[in-house]
């Protein structure tokens, strides 16, 4: 198009909407302006801190875990450490690196921008949602302080009801962790309805908003039953109310129905976002629009419904009635399809584009590789033969981490990548990037598929002995975690480098088209002076940059 | 659009009507009814959420788009109900245990 070949000082606003102003990161000084913040963009930087702090002791458990398992024998330490440091990994990368993580820090940073709105429809409760995440951090670390929990990350009763561990403290954690999370998703969902731009119908929204939204229905809808359940667990376990307490009328399967409730849709509620994140960067780095905007978008929604069918597959081994079994085991299915259709869509987005094989897009192969192998073995587990020799085995852990870990992983290191000059206006290097990220899936594969032959072979998750025989599995398993434990510290240092290193970004280093690259990066404080007209879809790529920018411009 | 205003006399009343229906569901545990006991409760606290939810909570005033979000939460509430008692329901061990009594000497 005649319009590409203009030249830089006569292009419109070349370095992007707002680019006459101080960025968001400038715009204000002072630690006060940073903590009491309204702006959207820090408060998704206070939470990136966050969390990749609290992945950094997530991390620190999981080597302790597998350098203990490195032997048969005890390693170095005792059984009991064991268990709380499985538990204390597991919710500190549950609650409060897995479930926040891309929305509190990508969906607060782009999602208004992508809308072409100025901030959230709520910047206080915004400002509180972070707030309370440290507040429920802080209790989570003081019982971890306090002793810690040894029931794993699931609660079940009776075992939880009984331990003399901080489970009390631990519940009333999670619990403030879930209002901070209700919180972000009810500004998502207000912002998404209320304060899209003019001219951005439904059908141009980018798809990451899609997947936000989607997500934060879910949150809506389950997180309430897990601080309802976590509670009637607290009280059990303080003052002895004996709610799941068959002498007393309780069912201790009912907990699991009250916890599975919410966490099998909270297993969405991590990857959701990730497919939002992972649309994005296919279409970006493919410079195409993607297959079916339409079987992406709403794949999400279906995903976020049929997940709310299916809890009860988590349960066919603890004496759930061979007919909700059944019922939960076919439901469990469908959940297939709409994966089914988000992947084959993405892969047919790759045909006819000009693809560009920068870190993000990377991430998308591993992120697409790990998810496939991680769903069909979940489809492989909701059959009931098959998990009756599955359940609580390793076969279990290298599923949900595959699915989990690796989908929440690899698109958070893309979102952290492809974002990256959006959020600080520089580049990070790209030749360490592409290192670092082969080396996060080499050290995953190698700590998570031999996960799946130890738990085939029958070694039960939880143990901390082993027999001989499962020791070279085991071996391999923990050097990969090594790797991928080096593999995540070299992309930090990649990043932090750039943040002072870097080169200058420019508004849009991908040519991408969707909206939040039409302002300048770092953007402005309020991203858009005035409320953009928007004109097209998020993935015309038919429209030259310019001539794309120039209508979407404020007028 | 505004269909209904929520007024400072009927705060007042359904405040009471909570009262009373408070008092209604305490009084019925004294009763010794057994199982009916708790369908009598649930349903007393039913009415109780919606009064809270259309008067206090200001429901009545909104549009239908956004009622249909109570009317979402009843339904989710319905299928965890639905599930979940049909578990109890419908267990039995299987193959069933062979009664000891029935054949003492194998
Ligand atoms: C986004 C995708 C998924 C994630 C994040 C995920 C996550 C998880 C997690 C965390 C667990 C283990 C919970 C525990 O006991 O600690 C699990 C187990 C299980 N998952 Fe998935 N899962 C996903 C997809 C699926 C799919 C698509 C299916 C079935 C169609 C499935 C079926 C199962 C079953 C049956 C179990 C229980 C296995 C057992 O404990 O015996 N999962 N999954
Ligand atoms: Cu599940």
């Amino acid at each position: 198009m005649s319009q590409a070949t203009i030249d830089a000082d006569s292009r419109p606003n070349p370095l992007g909407v707002g680019a006459d102003h101080p960025d968001y990161l400038r715009a204000d000084s002072g630690l006060r302006s940073w903590l009491l913040t309204k702006d959207h963009k820090r408060i998704a930087l206070m939470f990136y801190v966050g969390v990749i702090l609290f992945l950094g002791l997530g991390g620190v458990f999981a080597l302790v875990l597998r350098t203990e398992l490195l032997t048969p024998e005890q390693t170095f330490i005792d059984a009991n450490t064991y268990n709380q440091m499985f538990t204390l990994h597991g919710i500190t990368m549950v609650w409060l690196f897995m479930i926040p993580a891309v929305p509190t820090v990508f969906g607060n940073f782009v999602l208004p921008i992508m809308l072409g709105a100025k901030d959230l429809a709520f910047p206080r409760i915004n400002l509180a949602s972070f707030y309370i995440y440290v507040l429920s951090a802080i209790i989570l670390l003081g019982a971890m302080l306090a002793g810690g929990a040894d029931t794993g990350w699931t609660f079940y009763v009776p075992y939880s009801t009984t331990s003399p561990t901080a489970v009390t403290w631990m519940g009333i954690g999670i619990f403030v962790n879930g209002i901070s999370s209700i919180m972000t998703s009810v500004n998502f969902i207000v912002t998404t309805h209320t304060m899209r731009a003019k001219g951005l119908s439904w059908h141009r929204m980018p798809l990451f908003v899609w997947a936000t939204y989607a997500t934060s229905i879910i949150i809506l809808f389950a997180t309430p039953v897990l601080g309802m359940s976590l509670v009637l667990l607290a009280l059990d376990h303080a003052f002895g109310l004996s709610l799941f307490n068959p002498r007393y009328g309780g069912d201790p399967v009912l907990f699991q129905h009250l916890f599975w409730f919410y966490s099998h849709p909270a297993v969405y509620i991590m990857i959701l976002p990730s497919f939002g994140v992972i649309s994005e960067v296919v279409c970006s780095f493919s410079h195409n629009q993607p297959a079916s905007y339409r079987a992406i978008a709403y794949s999400s929604l279906g995903i976020a419904f049929i997940g709310f069918f299916t809890w009860g597959h988590h349960m066919f081994v603890a004496g759930l009635s061979e007919f909700d079994a059944g019922v939960f085991g076919a439901l469990s299915m469908f959940v297939a399809i709409f994966s089914a259709i988000k992947v084959f869509t993405w892969v047919a987005t790759l045909r006819g584009g000009s693809i560009s094989f920068a870190t993000p897009m990377l991430y998308f192969l591993w992120f697409l590789f790990l998810f496939v192998f991680g769903g069909m073995t979940g489809v492989a587990v909701a059959t009931q033969s098959l998990d009756v020799h599955w359940h609580d085995t390793y076969f279990v852990v290298a599923h949900f981490h595959f699915i989990m870990v690796g989908g929440t992983l690899t698109s958070f290191l893309a979102a952290a990548h492809y974002w990256f000059p959006k959020m600080f206006g520089r580049l990070y290097d790209e030749r360490v990037g592409l290192l670092t990220s082969v080396a996060v899936f080499i050290g995953f594969v190698f700590t998570f598929l031999p996960q799946f032959l130890l738990g085939n072979g029958g070694m039960p998750r939880r143990y901390f002995t082993y027999p001989e025989r499962y020791q070279w599995l085991n071996v391999l398993s923990t050097g990969g975690a090594w790797l991928l434990g080096a593999g995540l510290l070299l992309a930090l240092g990649n990043l932090l480098l750039a943040l002072k290193w870097g080169k200058r970004a420019g508004p849009n280093p991908w040519g991408s088209r969707s909206f939040e690259w039409i302002t300048a990066s770092p953007p402005s404080k309020h991203n858009f002076e005035e409320t953009p007209d928007i004109e097209r879809s998020a993935y015309d790529y038919t429209l030259s940059e310019e001539v794309a920018r120039e209508r979407a411009k404020a007028r | 659009m505004i269909s209904a205003h929520v007024t400072t006399p009927k705060l007042v009343v359904s405040w009471l009507a909570l009262l009373v229906l408070t008092f209604l569901s305490f009084g019925i545990s004294r009763l010794g009814l057994g199982e009916a006991e708790l369908v009598i409760a649930l349903a007393i606290s039913v009415v109780k959420t919606l009064v809270v939810l259309f008067i206090f909570m200001h429901l009545v005033e909104q549009r239908f788009a956004n009622r249909l979000i109570v009317i979402l939460t009843f339904l989710f509430i319905v299928l965890l109900v639905t599930l979940t008692v049909a578990d109890p329901l419908t267990r039995k061990t299987f193959p069933p245990r062979p009664d000891p009594a029935a054949s003492p000497y194998p």
